[in-house]
């Protein structure tokens, strides 16, 4: 690579560097060029910086092989490089640094809570969160979508799902708030700190009321499963807490940034209302999960030295997969820049892929889903009111602020 | 080598041979066959290799384990007793002519 185009190259280790925008010209530069790109970072890393990974057929590549390409030392950047010791380690035991068998096996105690047929059964109540927030919106003149309805909605499924009390689900949506923030620090301890809170929340308050009161609810399910012992009490608490904040962050920033292109680009609107009528809401919904890409990458490292994708990479070294550019792949998608529900290559890595593919997809699908039904039904037609924020970080494409007003 | 029809719900039938000893998900997905998805690579945690078995080989495969009933929980389209998790049968010569139907979804 000539210096003049690495000069060019934003810091993918920098928050900053998806300030203003997600950086795809540089990704699609990263993506022509030979082998993986090397991004120089000072934590979360064994060996100086991480690999960026941004062709889709790697992508695949990689997650088939857990054997060669770990998660157990952490799989978001710069929760990576994690200690072996349980004692030092607060993730240990969630489901995301974990590799088969032991993956497998937790892994089966919550895909049957998420499995496509039982995630339709959840539209009545799904629509009813939606139906709520549309009918408070709907007495607002202007407003954050942001924080009244993206926010909103997937804390409420999430927290229903969990089966959270409703006068203590603003208090769990603000502890995750919380941890994401912490996790995106890199600071261990203060990670730990973070997730403590909603772990005791879960292990001295929630799971003692669904052991004396079980109800039709994950945390209900995940009891039972500790008490026979198909997980282990650090598994199951983990578990809950792992999906309060994944369940919550990426949908929210695509209920978001749906809005949101929506709003700026008149031909995104016009094919989506189009969409909606020709092909369904599910296309329209699969299309903006390709061109969003709520969370950018996930981590994986290497357990011995191999060659991968054209590229030697040697044991320990971190591989960022980085999902949001394999989704602009050309070679997968054709014009990948273009919002085209028509498409009919739909199979994206949103989600990703293998064993650890996102367990909640179908949910995050419904979500968006309903929402779009339920908007067009009343013909709900907003405005940008302002200037949209986007968050600061590396690793969710990230909108904390959108401005809207009824047109 | 035994050979295996996988129907698909559009009535085509593709027919893969493979060696003894594989796994029927493995040489599905090898040969591109459509609706075989196995995303996670054999690993009982996903579901998307369910088939369902023509009716006269059901009884002639292997029980299940407890663990492949429990993610006929998870599969997109509804079960039947004809279903298994393809992942999850070995190739034999007895199964030499194995005829298997497709599911119209997997996610």
């Amino acid at each position: 690579m000539s210096t003049t185009a690495q000069a060019l190259l934003p810091d993918l280790a920098d928050p900053a560097s998806f300030q203003d925008a997600v950086p795809f010209g540089a990704f699609d530069y990263m993506r022509s060029q030979p082998g993986f790109y090397w991004q120089d970072a000072s934590i979360g890393v064994a060996n100086g910086g991480f690999w960026a990974v941004t062709r889709f057929q790697d992508i695949l590549d990689i997650e088939a092989r857990p054997d060669l390409f770990s998660s157990v030392p952490g799989a978001a950047w710069p929760g990576t490089n994690l200690p072996a010791d349980p004692q030092l380690n607060p993730t240990i035991d969630l489901l995301m640094h974990m590799d088969p068998p032991r993956h497998s096996s937790v892994r089966r105690v919550a895909a049957k809570a998420f499995g496509p047929r039982v995630v339709k059964n959840f539209d009545p109540w799904v629509r009813e969160i939606v139906v709520e927030t549309l009918d408070h919106i709907g007495t607002l003149t202007s407003f954050d979508y942001i924080t009244e309805v993206a926010q909103v909605v997937p804390a409420l499924v999430i927290a229903q799902i969990q089966g959270v009390p409703r006068e203590q689900r603003q208090w769990i949506v603000d502890r995750t708030l919380d941890a994401f923030a912490a996790q995106g620090t890199g600071d261990l301890a203060q990670t730990a700190e973070a997730i403590e809170k909603t772990m005791a929340y879960y292990r001295e308050e929630l799971i003692p009321l669904k052991l004396r009161e079980p109800q039709d609810d994950m945390t209900t399910v995940i009891a039972h499963a500790i008490e026979r012992g198909d997980v282990t009490i650090g598994e199951g608490h983990s578990f809950l807490n792992l999906l309060q904040g994944a369940g919550f962050e990426t949908t929210h920033t695509l209920i978001g940034q749906s809005m949101r292109m929506l709003l700026e680009d008149p031909e995104v609107a016009e094919r989506t209302v189009r969409g909606i009528d020709e092909l369904g809401p599910d296309k329209v919904v699969d299309e903006f999960l390709r061109i969003i890409t709520p969370a950018m990458f996930m981590s994986r490292t290497a357990s011995e030295d191999t060659v991968v994708g054209g590229q030697e990479v040697r044991k320990n070294d971190l591989l960022n997969l980085y999902f949001i550019a394999a989704n602009r792949d050309e070679t997968v998608f054709d014009r990948p820049d273009e919002f085209d529900p028509w498409r009919t290559e739909t199979a994206s890595l949103t989600f990703g892929s293998g064993t650890h593919r996102c367990i909640g997809n179908a949910l995050a699908k419904l979500e968006l889903r309903i929402l779009f039904e339920e908007m067009s039904k009343r013909g709900f037609s907003l405005r940008l009111d302002g200037e949209p924020q986007r968050g600061r970080s590396v690793f969710i494409n990230q909108i904390r602020s959108l401005p809207v007003a009824w047109a | 080598m035994p050979e295996v029809t996988f129907t698909q719900p559009s009535g085509e039938r593709i027919t893969v041979s493979a060696d003894v000893g594989r796994s029927l998900m493995k040489v599905a997905v090898e040969n591109l066959v459509p609706g075989i998805v196995g995303e996670c690579g054999g690993d009982l945690s996903c579901a998307t290799c369910h088939v369902f078995v023509d009716v006269p080989w059901v009884a002639k495969l292997p029980p299940m384990t407890a663990e492949e009933e429990q993610m006929l929980d998870v599969t997109a389209e509804e079960p039947t007793a004809a279903s298994r998790l393809c992942c999850q049968i070995t190739l034999t010569e007895d199964l030499d002519g194995l005829s298997l139907h497709v599911p119209e979804t997997q996610r």
